[in-house]
């Protein structure tokens, strides 16, 4: 009888449409490494065969032994890769529903980055200052969600090329998140309007208006947290994301 | 271009682990000088400083594209034989790139070592036997003003 789409659902359709939107860049990720891990394959055995054929030949041998530990040096790179990139996938895609459970933020934010920054790599530069932090009781799938959604922001707001970068720091009784861009900025009069619902300066396919009003509710709603930022026009935007250490339950604090 | 060089490939690529694969798959057999670029700038200097017979270029590079990247290498050496090599799952900026810098062949990552091989073979087959046309159109070009000249010494000697 109720048409309306319940909170909960809206915030799961608009994770699987940005996890949907990064399947194109996540794939591309993908195959440098997975094309040198079947080349090698296949390199690995030619070279098999070159040593049978270089018997005696100390020269070549010594030569095949450097390409030979070529590969085994690329096989380990690739597949590193390809572990990384699943691993975030799996941060990302994990579906939580929403339960509280105890995690740690700056592996749900590594994720996020990872997954984000398949859609900048070649212009945006990444940079990382994350602190130790005690694990948090939090909605793991939920926050990945708001930190995709903050991460994609700062790769778009960047016009050429610029740097993101994404820090997180233990505040006395909160954790503190920052995601920092070199991009366009917020214009002042806009500033203000950036939180709700249905903003947006991106063009149409680009920008729903739904995505820092999402991250919000997920912030400030969900976790009990706060998010502010502070942004230049030209110079580029900063978003401060605080989460309580200890997860307050929903309505038992009122 | 003499004959006994080895031919030379070019390789480029911002992934490091893609240059080292593709560079000791050509090297396997000794066949081939392979050089490589992890940028399309860097790819730039080495075409402007060395004989290339074959350029192998990825797509999605930072600064500029493979097509570009391709483009230059024309202007430079002419006779490079320019390869596409893209992860990239659009067909249309191959075909785009096919007609407008007159692409010898397009591959797609992941590749198939046989087939990059054959092409890489190919590839030099072109680029030799367009230096060789050139030294030919060279050669009859001076005998054809060898020939001018004679015919003037003739028409002199008789008039």
């Amino acid at each position: 009888m109720n048409p309306v789409v319940t909170a909960d659902q809206l915030l799961e359709l608009q994770r699987m449409a940005t996890l949907g939107g990064l399947l194109a860049s996540v794939a591309h990720e993908l195959s440098a490494p997975v094309a040198v891990l079947l080349s090698n394959a296949d390199v690995r055995t030619m070279l098999l065969d070159k040593f049978d054929a270089a018997a005696g030949d100390a020269d070549r041998i010594r030569k095949l032994m450097v390409s030979a530990r070529e590969v085994a040096n690329v096989d380990h790179v690739a597949c590193e890769r390809v572990r990384r990139m699943v691993t975030s996938l799996k941060v990302a895609a994990r579906a939580g529903g929403g339960e509280f459970i105890k995690s740690s933020i700056n592996e749900i934010l590594d994720a996020s980055l990872l997954l984000a920054n398949t859609q900048f790599r070649h212009r945006v530069e990444v940079r990382t200052e994350f602190a130790e932090l005690p694990e948090i009781e939090c909605q793991p799938d939920r926050l990945s969600q708001a930190f995709l959604n903050l991460l994609i922001n700062a790769g778009q707001a960047i016009e050429d090329r610029g740097t993101v970068v994404a820090g997180t720091e233990l505040a006395g009784d909160q954790v503190h998140v920052w995601i920092s861009d070199t991009g366009r900025g917020i214009r002042e009069e806009d500033q203000p309007k950036v939180l709700r619902e249905g903003f947006t300066t991106k063009p149409v396919g680009i920008g729903t208006g739904l995505g820092l009003a999402i991250v919000r509710q997920i912030i400030v709603e969900s976790h009990g947290g706060t998010i502010t930022f502070e942004s230049t026009v030209g110079k580029g935007t900063t978003f401060h994301v605080h989460l309580p250490l200890a997860h307050k339950k929903q309505g038992a604090a009122d | 271009m003499s004959n006994d060089r080895k031919p030379a490939v070019l390789i480029v690529d911002d992934e490091e682990i893609v240059l080292i694969s593709i560079r000791t798959l050509l090297a396997l057999d000794d066949e081939y000088e392979v050089a490589t670029a992890s940028s399309p700038e860097a790819a730039l200097k080495l075409l402007e400083s060395q004989t290339v017979d074959v350029t192998i270029s990825d797509y999605m590079m930072p600064g500029m594209n493979g097509i570009q990247l391709l483009g230059r290498a024309k202007e430079i050496q002419p006779e490079t034989t320019r390869v596409l090599l893209t992860g990239h799952a659009d067909k249309g900026s191959a075909i785009k790139a096919i007609n407008e810098v007159g692409l010898f062949q397009y591959l797609e990552k992941p590749w198939d070592n046989a087939q990059l091989l054959l092409v890489v073979r190919h590839a030099v087959e072109r680029a030799r036997l367009l230096r060789e046309l050139r030294t030919k159109i060279g050669e009859l070009d001076m005998a054809h003003s060898t020939l001018k000249d004679v015919q003037v010494r003739l028409l002199k000697a008789f008039l």
